[in-house]
């Protein structure tokens, strides 16, 4: 990978992350808008149980001026990121800061959620100076999205057994959408929603469709000749999940950036190009 | 055989730097090794979600959260996500506490599984639940973080639990509701 491509790189990742961080900010989702939580849970996750003992969690979520702090750093740093690439102190700070987000935001959601494993883990191989070792580590996030939706497929057909449930797309449908159905009965998506419950064949055919879409992304641990069609696998399943299962799992998809190839990269460069994506100094 | 694991990810990574190879090696082994044992230890996660069995009920829940006497929280889009689970997980987790007598669930488990296994770590689980006097700002915090979401000051809330059923046509109906709190 040469400076180039990693600029390119560098700048689609922070960018959509501070995109979807932006989203939770207007939500006031972000550390300054929860108003300083109460009460929390740390499951039996020991990285939690750390985190609760230290410090950190009183002064950047429970003390309104830390988290208002938090914020503009966090903010700061991912901007200045995008901004200035090659500079690895503003993406090594930014991808601490989010860590620590995600940390927190479960945290006092006494709930871990899936959702933000994603913006833990995708700013850390922007660590390395070395471009050609860059490269390899981005090579491993690429394994690591593979791994995650082939770990999810096994889950769901080894050590698990939804996969074979014919009712499972039915059942989460309407544990997950109970409420919207029943609050808001005249929009249009209500109208479609109880369509579909009328024909709820698609909504567990559409399920074990997820479910195998999962699963084909093991095959980009034996080629690279199909990530073209698997970059899209992970986006059919966040926005089919997205309407079908109201969940927002559409956040986790910075990983899935992994999978886009250098050419990939330099033809995104051009769109951008014409001095408008100049190399920023290291 | 040799020459493909040399061409390999991890082969050019142990060309390239002894001491990230064994970084990531490990990264990927303990990835794995949390799933084999399903627990999790972030950055180790574990890809859990929906695995299980969804056996198909006669009625579903939910929980309605009311503002100012009448008003309705109606949260309607999914990139609401990030606040709705403030506005309801945390809700649903304190209803918890308050109907085991102000115990955390965790604390249960810690003190009637894990600590007696464990008793070495006894001295540290008190950092590991929240304690009374925290769970009591609870419906204080509540309340301000649903002004900060509805726009407007909130001056009293009520929880009820809305038990649904599903007719043929797709149509739900409330069939009963609990009432589970109330914030003056």
């Amino acid at each position: 990978m040469n400076d180039r491509q990693r600029i390119i790189l560098t700048r689609i990742v922070t960018g959509s992350v501070l995109l979807l961080l932006s989203i939770r900010f207007l939500e006031h989702a972000t550390l300054s808008g929860l108003s300083s939580p109460t009460i929390f849970s740390v499951e039996p996750d020991i990285t939690y149980w750390l985190y609760r003992m230290s410090p950190l969690p009183s002064l950047l979520v429970e003390n309104p001026a830390g988290a208002i702090l938090f914020d503009i750093l966090l903010f700061l740093t991912g901007i200045l990121s995008f901004l200035f690439p090659l500079r690895r102190f503003y993406i090594i700070s930014f991808s601490i800061l989010l860590m620590l987000y995600a940390l927190s935001y479960n945290l006092y959601a006494t709930h871990h959620l899936g959702q933000l494993y994603g913006y833990i883990i995708v700013l850390l191989p922007f660590w390395v100076g070395n471009n050609y070792k860059f490269g390899l580590v981005w090579e491993g996030m690429r394994y690591f999205t593979c791994l995650v939706y082939s770990l999810a497929f096994w889950w769901k057909t080894v050590w698990g057994d939804s996969f074979y449930d014919w009712q499972h797309g039915v059942s989460s449908f309407k544990s997950n959408l109970v409420d919207y159905i029943t609050l808001n009965p005249d929009t249009i998506m209500t109208a479609i929603y109880r369509w579909l419950l009328r024909h709820d064949w698609i909504l567990n055919a559409g399920d074990k469709g997820i479910m195998l879409l999962e699963g084909l992304m093991v095959i980009g641990f034996f080629t690279k000749k199909y990530d073209r069609l698997l970059i899209w696998l992970p986006v059919i399943i966040h926005v089919s999940t997205y309407f079908f299962s109201d969940v927002f799992f559409i956040e986790l998809l910075p990983i899935d950036l992994s999978l886009l190839s250098l050419t990939q990269l330099d033809r995104i460069g051009r769109l951008f190009s014409q001095g408008e994506m100049t190399p920023m100094r290291r | 055989m040799r020459r493909i694991l040399a061409h390999s990810w991890l082969g050019r990574v142990y060309k390239a730097d002894k001491w990230l190879f064994v970084l990531l090696s490990l990264f990927f082994f303990f990835t794995l090794f949390a799933n084999f044992i399903r627990l999790q230890a972030t950055p180790f996660f574990i890809w859990a979600m929906y695995s299980q069995k969804l056996p198909e009920k006669t009625d579903y829940s939910y929980l309605e959260v009311h503002y100012n006497g009448n008003k309705l929280l109606n949260i309607q889009h999914s990139w609401n996500e990030p606040a709705k689970n403030y506005l309801y997980l945390p809700l649903g987790y304190y209803i918890e506490i308050k109907d085991s007598n102000y115990v955390d669930p965790f604390r249960n488990y810690l003190e009637s599984h894990w600590l007696k296994k464990h008793p070495a770590f006894t001295g540290i689980a008190p950092y590991l639940y929240p304690d009374r006097r925290t769970i009591d700002k609870f419906p204080g915090w509540y309340k301000r973080y649903l002004s900060l979401q509805v726009n407007e000051p909130v001056n009293n809330i009520l929880v009820l639990k809305r038990h649904v059923q599903f007719h043929p046509d797709g149509a739900s109906q409330v069939i009963a509701t609990d009432s589970l709190l109330y914030i003056p």
